[in-house]
């Protein structure tokens, strides 16, 4: 059906579906390589595109965020619709989940109403037989008018042909059945078509939504105001007839053109689930069994990734005291030597290699894992309602529990939360939570020299100082939280292919925001180092960190050079004082307030840089300088206590 | 219209536009409440010399706490009257410019009456709301309560007018569900959950 012997042309595509429904993993298998994500213009919301090559053709494909709807009530809708906009797709395809066809097709019928020729792929058809569901694929196909291809797309089954099937709609420029409203909302969707001068998409679809009162399309209009007088008229009288919202009057017969479309389409049987699968599904949303499962996998998941990471980071270690030994031996020590060696390469990069690939990269893949399995949203439904409290809903959830591996992915991950007041409240508390930096002082300090009850200690008191944090800081906001409304897919076997590709574009992001800052910080303090900057940085510190916190004097260069690795807070308290037993030279209230301080003081300079791009300057210094005054408020306080007992 | 009425008008509409993130320019205002700009050029330093707005010279007006308690308080009982004057069967074209004039008489006395009729009839008529329901009940939604925002998202996730629902899991009274809509299952937190009225069966 394609015409193999054309001149080599670009296509472009654009992916399109509900949340879940595999998207990405169609989009991963398609572009093997050349793959870019980027933050649509003026959005959090990220954008992926890749190019890949098909029988002559060179096709761009774009994979949109997860939508419901084509409206632009989120910024993820407001991204897909801008883009359908402006960059003209050549063909969509819509992924919708076979499991889920009702719920898929009213954003499928939304796509359809532009005109654009489209094709759906009717993804994981296997799923769906599990569950007793049986799709007539033909009537499906005659009743919308476009190629509906079957595909499960983590076996890369029917990718091909829903390629060819796209190329082929594209080119033939294959336009969708038009489905139809009552009449009486037809008849005025008519009369608005002929008002509209052309445009690029069809007049149907300006028609429809200028009726659905989109803001947009209507600001499309705006000097006509004569149409949009038309509008409005027709617009009071559709409400009247059906007195109710516009709103409620289209998702109603949306859904009701579904209901037709499906008619014969679905046969249901008996599901044939796997037993796993269902005792998972119990399990894990219990209302006790589910919290002790949860805090079960948390700490699974980061014993895992501890014990693989402390085997990686001493490889690293190795590594980098070869080369060094080489390096000092053909180059000699000199100051020039010893700077580029400990600001550049060692303590820059080696560093940022060393985190990534030991404790980084493992996280994301156990991250991935947990997200390609359908468990992280019910992580969410289990903590939503102790989220609540401190002004977040459940979805807040991710980021603390990513803190624990990283502040940077967790201050990432904070733009899946719906208002600018939830992101802003959940990347404080992310940055509170002790990450594996934090967890090396405190383990390394308290737990080793004072016993782990100690350091269990450290961390009681950590979440105390998070839930009061959340609790005072959501009475900074007027905006009332915005409830948890979230899909719980079915739990899925997650495909180790797709797993540590997703895991290696986190990772790539992460060297992004974090890579510079490290290697610049360090350099400065090996500079610093060399010049004798240190004591004079000591001397000043001294009236916060000897009379107030009770430490020693160093200490107030390790709090500074901290701000760029806490993890390296111990190792070189231990080079300063001539020894790693610290019990030796410190007091135990010293240690205890020392490791206190290290753990909310500040969040290092990759989480800083990781909250100015995602929540801007102001929120950056708020948090960071917020936190330091926390740090030494509470540190002097908890010395004082100790001191005291 | 007296004086008061109309402070309370645009307190009201000031803070529904918060609510639905809309920026709150003297054109935007204008637009709503059908008046010419000047006229709300003039009532908009009424209200900031009176302590309900200030001006920020890039994002409009923005209320102070003082007004936007007002405006709630206003939009709260605007919704309320809607809801009792569809109950009472008035014609629909209607309930919404009645409201506005109601809304502005009633006392908080009254306010709780009308609601406490209200809530006595929903379970009379079976009409609960979605977090009323235990787990493993069913229901059908008959309508969503909340600003355009919430109740479009909803209705795209399917909760539409009509439509069958069960309440799969819940983690006891005050806390959030999974509701299967649809053929999907779908997390809500209580306060969502306490949006939605629904009719058991």
């Amino acid at each position: 059906m394609i015409d193999l012997n054309v001149r080599p042309k670009r296509l472009k595509i654009a992916l399109i579906g509900n949340l879940n429904v595999g998207k990405s993993v169609i989009f991963n298998f398609l572009t093997r390589k050349h793959q870019k994500v980027a933050n649509w213009p003026g959005k959090t919301v990220e954008v992926a595109s890749g190019e890949f090559f098909y029988l002559n053709r060179e096709i761009e494909i774009v994979d949109l965020p997860g939508i419901y709807s084509l409206s632009t009530f989120s910024p993820e809708e407001e991204v897909t619709r801008d883009f359908l906009l402006k960059e003209n797709p050549d063909a969509i395809i819509n992924v919708v989940d076979a499991s889920i066809l009702e719920r898929n097709l009213y954003l499928t019928l939304q796509i359809l109403e532009m005109g654009i020729p489209t094709v759906i792929a009717l993804n994981q058809v296997d799923q769906a037989r599990k569950k007793g569901i049986e799709i007539n694929r033909d009537i499906l196909e005659n009743r919308l008018g476009v190629y509906v291809v079957e595909t499960v797309a983590i076996y890369g089954k029917g990718i091909d042909d829903l390629i060819k099937k796209t190329i082929d709609s594209a080119e033939k420029r294959k336009i969708p059945n038009v489905q139809r409203f009552p009449e009486e909302i037809e008849k005025r969707i008519l009369e608005i078509e002929n008002y509209i001068k052309k445009e690029r998409y069809s007049k149907r679809w300006y028609a429809i939504k200028l009726l659905e009162n989109d803001p947009i399309i209507v600001k499309i209009f705006m000097d006509d105001e004569e149409l949009l007088k038309k509008v409005k008229r027709y617009r009071e009288e559709i409400e009247r007839i059906y007195g109710e919202n516009i709103y409620h009057i289209f998702s109603h017969e949306r859904y009701k053109q579904v209901g037709d479309i499906l008619e014969g389409v679905q046969k249901f049987t008996l599901p044939t689930k796997a037993k796993l699968t269902e005792v998972l599904e119990n399990i894990t949303v219990h209302r006790y069994f589910g919290y002790i499962f949860l805090v079960l996998s948390i700490l699974a998941i980061y014993g895992i990734v501890f014990f693989i990471g402390s085997y990686i980071a001493s490889f690293f270690d190795f590594i980098f005291e070869s080369i060094g030994n080489w390096y000092f031996g053909s180059f000699g020590h000199t100051e020039f030597t010893g700077l580029l060696w400990d600001g550049l390469v060692e303590g820059g990069i080696g560093a940022a290699l060393q985190i990534v690939f030991s404790y980084i990269f493992p996280l994301f893949i156990m991250l991935t894992i947990l997200e390609d399995s359908g468990y992280l949203p019910r992580m969410a439904y289990l903590m939503d309602s102790f989220m609540v409290k401190m002004g977040v809903n459940g979805k807040a959830f991710l980021p603390i529990m990513l803190g624990f591996g990283c502040n940077v992915p967790a201050c990432i991950s904070c733009k899946i939360l719906e208002n600018k007041k939830e992101r802003l409240i959940a990347s404080f508390l992310a940055s509170l939570v002790p990450c594996s930096a934090r967890t090396v002082v405190i383990l390394g300090v308290v737990g080793y020299f004072l016993g782990i009850q100690y350091a269990l200690l450290l961390y009681v008191l950590d979440f105390i100082i998070i839930f009061i944090a959340g609790k005072i800081s959501s009475l900074f906001f007027k905006e009332k939280t915005y409830g948890m409304i979230l899909e719980i897919p079915s739990f899925k076997r997650p495909m180790l292919k797709s797993v540590i590709k997703e895991s290696w574009y986190r990772v790539k992001s992460f060297f992004s925001v974090a890579l510079p800052v490290i290697v610049a910080g360090s350099f400065i303090i090996a500079l610093l180092n060399i010049y004798g900057i240190l004591n004079i940085i000591n001397n000043a510190l001294e009236p916060i960190t000897v009379y107030w916190l009770g430490l020693p004097a160093i200490t107030g260069f390790l709090l500074i050079f901290g701000f760029l690795r806490k993890e390296m807070t111990v190792i070189m308290l231990a080079a300063f004082l001539g020894t790693t037993n610290f019990a030796s030279v410190l007091t135990p209230a010293q240690m205890f307030v020392f490791a206190f301080v290290v753990m909310i003081y500040v969040p290092c300079v990759a989480t800083v840089a990781a909250l100015i791009k995602y929540s801007g300057w102001k929120a950056a210094a708020l948090i960071s300088l917020g936190e330091v005054f926390m740090a030494i408020l509470l540190g002097g306080i908890l010395y004082r206590i100790i001191i005291l007992i | 219209m007296e004086e008061s009425e109309r402070i309370e008008e645009y307190l009201e509409i000031l803070y529904r536009m918060e609510l639905n993130g809309e920026r709150a320019t003297t054109v935007n205002i204008s637009e709503k409440l059908n008046v010419s700009p000047s006229s709300v050029t003039e009532m908009l330093q009424k209200l900031a010399e009176r302590g309900y707005l200030n001006y920020t010279s890039y994002r409009g007006v923005e209320l102070t706490e003082k007004g936007r308690e007002i405006g709630k308080k206003i939009l709260e009982r605007h919704r309320l009257i809607e809801e009792f004057l569809k109950f009472i069967n008035v014609d629909e074209k209607k309930v919404h410019d009645l409201a506005c004039k109601i809304e502005h008489v009633i006392d908080d006395d009254v306010y709780r009456g009308i609601s406490e009729l209200l809530y006595k009839y929903r379970q009379n008529g079976n009409l609960i709301l979605l977090s009323e329901l235990e787990e493993g009940e069913s229901a059908y939604v008959v309508t969503i309560h909340g600003d355009d925002k919430l109740v479009k998202r909803l209705m795209d996730m399917g909760f539409v007018i009509k439509t069958p629902l069960i309440v799969k899991r819940s983690l006891g009274k005050r806390g959030p569900m999974i509701v299967s809509i649809k053929g999907s299952e779908i997390a809500i937190g209580e306060d969502i959950a306490k949006s939605i009225v629904v009719r058991r069966g």
